[in-house]
């Protein structure tokens, strides 16, 4: 067994996997890792599973102090990590030994950053998976967030390190690509051509159900009933302000649901940083 | 579009690319049941299968062709003799949305108790967040349009009316429903597979419990025709 505690938790961290899909009939969100990508990666980087637990940290990062030797990998956004006060290199193997410190702060870029500990993280399940969902308290620590004084533990692994080179997948997020939704046609032609030919970014009370983007106002007309919704589906509220719903997010909802994202490009949207401006580019 | 049949249902396909797929009503029919019938036949193209009142999404975990479609139209609907019959008990509180509830209906706080407890309600769907309940079978005095202002934070346990469904949450969470009461019971139980019994059509029962007795269920399980 190995563990690291955390000294200080950052802004939002939580253990997440690639979710429990399955279970959206009984309104119950996939959740998982809000960047696949650059999770994968941290976890091929250190021979880990890419099914296993993995450390997801929100906008700034945490403090952890090592208790037992072990390879890590940070990756996503650059959240300027230290070991030891020495910045350290993101995409790469780190070795760590007992009582070292790895230390973070707030990201310069991409609103989350993962780090991979070598080894299977020892955590609960829920349908298995144990990504953090607060609401229903599924996953590790019941769906909360890691807090100062936690301890994560693991258990060794044996698997090889694989040199097979990454697939560097290069997620653009100038222009973020959107399909029709399924009311689409709610919207009146000056509202989908706002849609796409002027800038939005993410607004800062976006969290892992939803992102609320800020930028032109749209209108549409409305629906009745509740209707089912996926991540990566972009509603339009009374407020004329689109919600891209995450994967934390309701699966069932009554804004008319004017276009979606596929999960590839859901990836790419979830790396925008908050306040970065951008546009939406329509592709059929 | 497409245009296939589950059982009795005419039914019409919309595909959104390798993502997800629309399936509405040509008969204007309510598709919950249609949804949980596909839903436990647990088809290898499907990764999800999300069920509402007039559409029903399969969100793709492979590609989708003629195999698929012909899986689909094979599905029988459950052909239950009998509605499972549930009984919640509920300790109708003092909850200050009742007020609003009374000037909506005119009616007195006792009256509409003593309706709710002797009406035979039924279980709709789920939906909104884990474990939230549809209940209908309101009496239309109580169909109270949903608030203007959701309330920051509605307990966990809470029974309350929106529109024409009374509704259990069960987790805590903000909410746009007038709350009238709680239910000490779990109805829904993450470390069960399935999380929770209930199925469409299911018959649900209220009955009234003082707090004392509410305090006694508390976390006892919800069973079929009896609790506790």
């Amino acid at each position: 067994m190995g563990s690291c505690i955390l000294l200080q938790p950052g802004a939002l961290t939580t253990l997440q996997d690639n979710g429990r899909s399955g279970y959206a009939q009984y309104a119950i969100p996939s959740g998982g890792v809000m960047d696949v990508v650059a999770a994968h990666k941290a976890q091929q980087l250190v021979g880990n599973d890419p099914d296993w637990p993995i450390v997801e940290c929100t906008l700034k990062g945490p403090k952890i102090k090592f208790e037992s030797e072990t390879k890590i990998a940070l990756t996503g956004g650059d959240m300027q990590w230290k070991l030891n006060r020495e910045l350290v290199e993101r995409n790469a193997v780190i070795n760590v030994q007992a009582n070292d410190i790895l230390s973070s702060g707030f990201t310069k870029d991409q609103p989350r950053s993962y780090l991979a500990i070598r080894g299977k993280i020892t955590t609960r399940y829920h349908y298995n998976s144990c990504s953090t969902y607060g609401p229903a308290q599924l996953g590790h620590k019941q769906g909360q967030a890691l807090a100062a004084g936690d301890k994560i533990t693991w258990v060794e692994s044996h698997m090889h390190v694989t040199n097979q080179s990454l697939v560097n997948q290069n997620l653009s997020t100038e222009y973020i690509h959107l399909h029709r939704g399924p009311e689409y046609n709610l919207l009146p032609e000056e509202s989908r051509h706002r849609l796409v030919s002027e800038q939005y970014k993410v607004g800062p009370d976006s969290n892992r159900m939803g992102a609320r983007l800020l930028g032109p106002k749209l209108i549409s007309g409305t629906i009745k009933k509740s209707v089912p919704v996926l991540p990566g589906f972009m509603q339009l509220p009374p407020s004329g302000f689109p919600i891209v719903v995450l994967q934390d997010g309701q699966t069932t909802g009554g804004y008319p649901r004017i276009a979606f994202l596929k999960s590839q490009e859901l990836n790419a949207f979830n790396r925008l940083p908050i306040g970065q401006l951008f546009r939406f580019q329509l592709v059929s | 579009m497409q245009f296939i049949h589950i059982d009795k249902y005419k039914l019409s396909l919309e595909q959104y690319g390798s993502e997800f797929i629309l399936i509405t009503s040509l008969e204007q029919k309510n598709l919950i049941p249609v949804s949980e019938a596909i839903y436990k036949a647990k088809l290898n193209f499907t990764e999800e299968v999300i069920g509402t009142d007039d559409e029903i999404c399969l969100k793709l975990r492979s590609p989708f062709d003629k195999i698929s479609i012909k899986q689909l139209e094979s599905i029988q609907l459950d052909k239950r003799s009998q509605p499972n019959k549930y009984i919640l008990p509920v300790h109708f509180n003092d909850h200050q949305d009742w007020r609003a509830i009374e000037d909506f209906s005119s009616k007195s706080r006792e009256e509409i108790i003593d309706e709710l407890i002797t009406t035979n309600l039924t279980f709709h769907m789920h939906g909104f967040l884990p474990g939230f309940l549809y209940i209908s079978g309101l009496p239309e005095y109580l169909h109270c349009p949903r608030k203007a202002t959701p309330s920051k934070r509605v307990e966990a346990g809470t029974i309350a009316i929106g529109g024409p469904y009374l509704g259990l949450y069960s987790c805590s969470s903000p909410g746009g429903w007038y709350s009238i009461g709680r239910c000490p019971l779990i109805v829904f139980d993450p470390s069960q597979e399935p999380p929770t019994s209930l199925q469409h059509g299911d018959t649900v029962l209220l009955e009234s419990v003082s707090k004392e007795a509410y305090h006694t269920h508390i976390d006892s399980k919800l069973d079929s025709d009896h609790y506790g």
